[in-house]
C-alpha cells in the first residue's frame, strides 16, 4: 500500500508537497551546484528559485560555515548527517538570519550517492527573544545612519579592545546600556560577566553591598557570605548606570576601585583585590556637577578617561525610520504579527515629534501601535491618544512634492556628507556663510 | 595608483566578506596590475577584521556578501565598495580593469 503510494507520486507532486512545508528545503547536485529550491527557501534567503537553481549552493546561502566546516560537504564526504546545526545566512539586503540547518545525503534507486539535501529552519524569532533574555548584543545591533552615531562606530571597537575606563553620557532611553553591553561584548573581557546596576535604584547602604558584597556577620541578618557584583565581575565588566546618582561617601568608595583596584566587603578586615572594567554611565553633565560640589574631581577624573556623548534622539532625526522599521521587525517576532511599515501620515508625525523618553519612548508607542493595530499598516488612530490627536502639520504623500524644510534638510545632509561634514567646503559649495550654515544644521537637528 | 581588495576563497571571490580568511590586494596603475599581495585574516573576528580592512588603504573593495553593518563602516572610510559580486577571483579582476564588472545583487 504504502509502496504503491510512493510510487504514484510525480515530480510535481513531490514539489508541492516541499513548497507547503514551512522549513526551506534545497538539494545540491555532487559539484555542490543547486538542483532544487522550494517555496520556504526562497521566503527564508530572499533569492527566487531561478536565481538559485544552477548556482553553487555556498553563492546563494551565503552561510559563515560555508569557508571553513560546510555542513553539506562534510555530510557528502563522511555521507553521514548533520542535525539542527546553529549558523548564519546573509540575505542580500545586508541582514544575517540566524537558522538551523540539517543535511543528508541523497541517493538514487541503486543507492549511489547524487548529492545533498538540506533543509532551513528560521530562528530570527527565537534569536530576537534570546538577545532581549542574554543581552548579547554588539554593534551590529545599534541601529543608526546618522554621522554622530557614525563616529562613535568608528571609535568603539578600539576602546573596547582598551582596558580603560568609559563614561557614557546621554539622555534617558538613548541606549547607554546597549552601548556598554557592545563595548563589553567587543572587549577580550567577553568571555566573562557583564554586571550591570543602577547606582539611582538603591539606597546607599544597600548599594554598598550589592556592589562591594559582605561578609558572615557584618550585620544582624549575614548568616553567611555574600559576593558582590565587583566580586561576580571577576575579569569582566561593571556597568554602573546613573553614577551622578552616588552618594559622597560611595563616591569615595568607587574611586579606591578604581585607583587602588580592590574594594572591602562589608564587615571584612581586609580589602579584596578586583579585576574588572569600569563602564560608567550618566544623564547629566558630570563636569557641571563638579563646578557644582556635587560630584567629586577626581573621581570623575578617574571615570573621564574616555567619553561617549549620545545624541538626543531629536538630534538623530534621520534614524527614526530606520529605527520604526527595526522596532516593527523586533516585534514582529516577539508578537508573531505581519505588520509591514507605518503609515505615511504617522512617520511625519513620528519625525515631527521630539521623543522626551528617546529612543525608549519611540520603541513604546510601537509597541503601543501593535497592541492596537490589527491590520498590515499602523495608522494614526493605532498610536496613543497624545500621539493620534495631533494633526501632522503636513501629511506625508508620495503624489505632493517634497516639502521645503525637508528638501533644505536633505541637501545640507547630502552636501555635508560629501564633503565628510567638513563645515568650510560645505558652506562654499553652498554659497552661505559658515554661520548660516551652523544656523541651519541646528533648525534641522544636523 | 589604486589598491583594490577581493576577499578569495581557492580562486573564487568569497562568498561573504566577514567570514573571509584571505585577501587578494592588487596596486593597479595605468590600467594595469603592479604589484599583488595576500593578506590573512583567519583566526580574526569579524570586527578585528573590519578594523584590518579600513586600515588596508584600499581604495576599492570588490566582494560578494557583505553586512550591511560592514559595508556602511566601510563606506565611512571612503572605500568604494562594489559588493554582491561572484565567480573567479582572475575573472572578476578582469572585469574590472576592463571596466566590465556588474554587481549582480539579487532583487529581493
Amino acid at each position: 500500500m504504502n509502496s504503491k503510494f510512493y510510487e504514484s507520486l510525480t515530480e510535481n507532486h513531490t514539489n508541492i508537497i516541499l513548497d507547503s512545508v514551512a522549513d526551506g528545503v534545497f538539494t545540491v547536485d555532487e559539484d555542490m551546484r543547486i538542483t532544487y529550491f522550494n517555496r520556504a527557501a526562497e521566503k527564508i534567503t530572499g533569492i527566487t528559485r531561478d536565481q538559485a537553481v544552477g548556482q553553487f549552493c555556498f553563492d546563494i546561502l551565503k552561510a559563515n560555515i560555508c569557508e571553513k566546516s560546510c555542513a553539506l560537504r562534510c555530510s557528502l564526504e563522511s555521507e553521514s548527517e548533520v542535525v539542527n546545526k546553529h549558523v548564519n545566512i546573509l540575505r542580500t539586503d545586508g541582514k544575517q538570519i540566524p537558522v538551523s540547518i540539517s543535511t543528508a545525503v541523497l541517493r538514487d534507486e541503486e543507492g549511489n550517492k547524487v548529492g545533498g539535501v538540506e533543509t532551513l529552519r528560521d530562528l530570527s524569532p527565537f534569536e530576537v527573544l534570546q538577545k532581549e533574555i542574554r543581552c548579547a548584543y554588539t554593534l551590529e545591533d545599534i541601529i543608526s545612519k546618522n554621522h554622530r552615531i557614525r563616529q562613535i562606530f568608528d571609535i568603539l571597537p578600539n576602546i573596547a579592545e582598551s582596558d580603560s575606563t568609559v563614561l557614557i553620557q546621554g539622555p534617558s532611553g538613548s541606549g547607554k546600556e546597549l552601548f556598554a553591553r557592545a563595548i563589553h561584548n567587543l572587549s577580550p573581557r567577553n568571555q566573562h560577566a557583564f554586571i550591570a546596576i543602577n547606582c539611582g535604584a538603591l539606597p546607599d547602604t544597600l548599594l554598598e553591598s550589592e556592589l562591594f558584597g559582605y561578609v558572615k556577620g557584618a550585620f544582624t541578618d549575614a548568616k553567611k557570605n555574600k559576593p558582590g557584583r565587583f566580586a561576580l565581575a571577576k575579569g569582566g565588566t561593571v556597568f554602573l548606570d546613573e553614577v551622578e546618582s552616588l552618594s559622597p561617601a560611595m563616591q569615595v568608595k568607587l574611586l579606591r576601585v578604581l585607583q587602588e583596584k580592590e574594594f572591602e566587603p562589608l564587615g571584612a578586615i581586609s580589602a579584596v583585590q578586583t579585576d574588572v572594567r569600569v563602564i560608567a554611565a550618566t544623564k547629566n553633565v558630570l563636569s557641571e556637577m563638579v563646578n557644582d560640589g556635587t560630584f567629586r574631581d577626581d573621581l570623575f577624573f578617574r571615570l573621564n578617561v574616555v567619553k561617549l556623548e549620545l545624541p538626543l534622539l531629536r538630534e538623530r532625526r534621520d534614524d527614526i525610520p530606520i529605527l520604526v522599521e527595526h522596532f516593527i521587525e523586533k516585534f514582529n517576532h516577539k508578537m508573531r504579527r505581519r505588520i509591514e511599515s507605518v503609515s505615511g501620515n504617522v512617520l511625519q508625525l513620528l519625525m515631527q515629534y521630539d521623543f522626551p523618553g528617546n529612543i525608549r519612548e519611540l520603541e513604546n508607542i510601537i509597541e503601543h501601535a501593535f497592541v492596537m493595530c490589527r491590520g498590515e499598516i499602523i495608522q494614526l488612530h493605532h498610536l496613543p491618544i497624545e500621539f493620534s490627536q495631533r494633526k501632522p502639520t503636513n501629511p506625508l504623500n508620495q503624489q505632493e512634492p517634497m516639502p521645503l524644510q525637508a528638501a533644505e534638510q536633505h541637501l545640507l545632509r547630502e552636501v555635508l556628507e560629501k564633503h565628510d561634514w567638513n563645515k568650510v567646503a560645505t558652506a562654499k559649495e553652498l554659497g552661505v556663510h559658515r554661520a548660516t550654515l551652523y544656523r541651519k544644521m541646528k533648525k534641522h537637528g544636523l | 595608483m589604486q589598491r583594490v581588495a577581493i576577499p578569495v576563497f581557492g580562486d573564487r571571490i568569497s562568498n561573504r566578506l566577514d567570514c573571509s580568511e584571505n585577501v587578494l590586494l592588487v596596486s593597479i596603475e595605468n590600467g594595469q596590475v603592479i604589484k599583488r599581495d595576500t593578506c590573512h585574516l583567519a583566526e580574526i573576528d569579524s570586527f578585528s577584521k573590519l578594523g584590518l580592512l579600513a586600515n588596508l588603504g584600499i581604495d576599492v573593495l570588490i566582494c560578494n556578501g557583505i553586512t550591511e553593518f560592514f559595508e556602511n563602516r566601510l563606506s565611512d572610510r571612503h572605500i568604494q565598495i562594489i559588493p554582491w559580486i561572484s565567480g573567479e577571483a582572475e575573472t572578476i579582476l578582469e572585469q574590472y580593469l576592463q571596466g566590465t564588472l556588474l554587481t549582480e545583487k539579487p532583487s529581493r
